[in-house]
């Protein structure tokens, strides 16, 4: 955690000084709270406290370790690729499609097997999500704007 | 007609009305359990049918969504770690940790014990002492506003975990958060770099859905916690006689905040439950156990969630102000149905109070049925294998951050906040004081804002105002008091 605790530190100082630069351009008021005063107050919190988390690393001598193993980093990347690719395809796909799709990855990932078991799993899922929110709680889904077969 | 509860029994104790604030709590519950339902889109759900009914019987069933779901939220809550809604927030950081420990049935028994202690005790402040409080509630200022959020905000000083400077750090990033989009005061635009989206600010709920629950949904997908206990048939739901006394008296504590914060118009139930949380975890003598799964930790928030309700009821009934977003919506309906919210529906529509008040006392004691009911049965849902239930959590929440407002954009904050979460907590980073300071910091900024406005800029206002200064001199003794517990803790 020593090394993560000191580049953690350095970024949110960097991201701070950053916003704070523009946090100081803001206009002021006539009351003293100028749209500033709340987010140059939080930046200077988290640069003085980001100073003491670097500080306090570098002075510590027994670190707990980060386990982070190769297979972990693949799963989350993978999970996040999932989900990126399902806020991309359902302005085309629709909700049911990509939600089908979203559903079919997430289980291969937590480990549903074989494929087509989780072939099946994701569409019996997705429809009935669809149906209870779509239809009886009438939350309105993006639809494709491909020439896509839709059954509600 | 005068106001007279026992009218009011009269008037409901007749089986259509009966039928309707069964239906109206149970469906409550339900919607409540559905992650990004809440008590508001709910009774927005119900509105078509509500039209083609008279306007009592309209009205008693939404009283029963808005108590149910209070209680219905805190069941995903606990299970699954995904406040159902934003009340339930606070519900999370005892609920889960004791389903870890198998005892899921206890966590969601509690929840409805607490949950009813806390709508009948707001009902009996709603009947007896209405008007007076409604009065007081009526000299709060805006200096007085801003003394209270501040008061709320100590609460971060008890919920960092372990690591103290990490949880403030973890404040003051949800500090600069809920500072992007516009300012309070001037309207000015902050940190949306030209986007529409961030100009209206990070919404709440997808927040919490991303911090809580798809977080969770990541570590589940690493199979970070495979030491989980999942209690498959639940034998107890009601807690044993030595846990009962502790949990009693959390909800009393909770149900008294609850019912303050209720009264006070435009704070809600989620601040409620932090501010409930945070001051009884001080005062408890389990306090330092608390965030590890302790029953009282569920019955503090709990309790103070439904004792909103009713509270949040007194300044709209009588004096025509709601205390919420639900009671916004109640507020709307009410004129929708023609009658006039203020004293004046007390002397024109007496009989309508009188059914309001005592379906209020009925709907306290069907949480408590259907709560016992439903915390015998709802952790069935645990059996189900993760591989399977993983999927379907997340496709909830990512549903349940977009039923909101059919925004995409949720979504992707949800996600995008998932990740984050993830990560923060990783790293040894709480997220809990980053949505505390998301949720109170607006309303703080606000509130100054107006005080310094009306009082030209002048800041010892705040000072000079008895109640604002009670509040501040309280703050500043509670993070005292959190500092020396924590060393002695040490």
């Amino acid at each position: 955690m020593k090394k993560a605790d000191i580049v953690i530190g350095i970024i949110l100082i960097l991201l701070s000084l950053f916003f704070l630069k523009e946090a100081l351009n803001f206009p002021e008021s006539h009351t003293g709270l100028n749209p500033g005063t709340f987010p140059i107050i939080a930046f200077c919190g988290i640069i003085f406290l980001s100073i003491v988390l670097i500080v306090r690393a570098l002075l510590k001598e027994k670190p707990k370790v980060l386990k982070f193993t190769k297979k972990e980093f693949k799963v989350l990347i993978l999970s996040i690729v999932s989900l990126i690719l399902f806020v991309v395809s359902i302005n085309y796909i629709g909700f049911l499609y990509a939600s089908t799709i979203l559903l079919f990855l997430i289980s291969l990932i937590a480990g549903v097997k074989p494929w087509f078991k989780a072939i099946i799993f994701s569409f019996i899922v997705s429809f009935l999500m669809y149906y209870l929110f779509g239809k009886v709680f009438l939350v309105i889904f993006p639809k494709p704007i491909w020439p896509l077969p839709y059954p509600f | 007609m005068e106001i007279s509860l026992l009218e009011g029994f009269k008037l409901i104790f007749q089986p259509n009305m009966l039928f309707y604030l069964i239906a109206g709590t149970m469906v409550g519950i339900i919607v409540g359990a559905i992650p990004g339902l809440s008590a508001s889109t709910g009774i927005i759900l119900f509105l078509p049918i509500a039209y083609k009914m008279p306007a009592a019987e309209a009205f008693i069933v939404m009283l029963g969504i808005y108590g149910g779901s209070m209680f219905g939220g805190s069941i995903p809550a606990i299970l699954i770690r995904t406040p159902g809604t934003p009340s339930a927030g606070a519900t999370v950081l005892d609920g889960y940790p004791l389903v870890q420990k198998g005892k899921a049935g206890l966590a969601l028994g509690t929840s409805a014990i607490a949950s009813s202690i806390g709508s009948l005790l707001s009902t009996i402040a709603l009947v007896i002492i209405a008007p007076q409080l409604a009065k007081m509630a009526l000299k709060f200022g805006p200096p007085e506003f801003f003394a209270l959020v501040v008061f709320g905000l100590t609460a971060i000083a008890t919920v960092t975990g372990e690591d103290i400077l990490k949880g403030f750090i973890s404040a003051f990033i949800g500090l600069f958060l809920a500072t992007i989009g516009l300012d309070p005061i001037m309207g000015y635009t902050r940190f949306s770099f030209g986007s529409l989206y961030l100009e209206s600010g990070i919404p709440l709920l997808p927040v919490m859905i991303g911090v809580f629950a798809i977080a969770q949904v990541f570590r589940d997908l690493l199979g970070e916690e495979k030491g989980q206990i999942i209690e498959r048939n639940v034998v107890r739901v009601i807690p044993p006689k030595e846990e009962m006394k502790g949990i009693i008296l959390a909800a009393l504590f909770g149900s008294l905040v609850g019912i303050i914060i209720g009264i006070i118009p435009g704070i809600g139930g989620s601040v409620a439950t932090y501010v409930a949380y945070g001051q009884y975890k001080r005062i408890s003598k389990k306090g330092k156990q608390f965030g590890e799964g302790v029953l009282e930790g569920i019955a503090v928030p709990e309790a103070s969630n439904n004792a909103t309700t009713s509270g949040a009821l007194i300044p709209l009934l009588t004096l025509g102000v709601p205390g919420d977003i639900v009671t916004a919506v109640l507020l709307g309906i009410l004129v929708l149905f023609g009658l006039r919210p203020g004293p004046l529906l007390f002397r024109e529509q007496p009989e309508f109070i009188n059914e309001i008040f005592a379906s209020m006392f009925v709907i306290a004691f069907l949480i408590l049925i259907f709560g016992l009911i439903s915390a015998k049965y709802s952790p069935k849902l645990l059996t189900i294998p993760k591989k399977y239930l993983t999927p379907i959590v997340l496709i909830f929440c990512i549903i349940g951050a977009y039923s909101l407002n059919s925004s995409l954009y949720d979504v992707e904050i949800a996600i995008l906040f998932g990740v984050l979460g993830y990560f923060m907590e990783k790293f040894g980073f709480s997220v809990t004081p980053l949505l505390i300071s998301m949720i109170l910091c607006p309303i703080a900024e606000g509130e100054l804002g107006r005080t310094l406005l009306i009082s030209r800029g002048d800041w010892s206002v705040l000072f000079t105002r008895p109640i604002s200064l009670i509040f501040l001199v309280l703050s500043v003794v509670f993070v005292c008091y959190a500092f020396k517990g924590r060393k002695e803790q040490k």
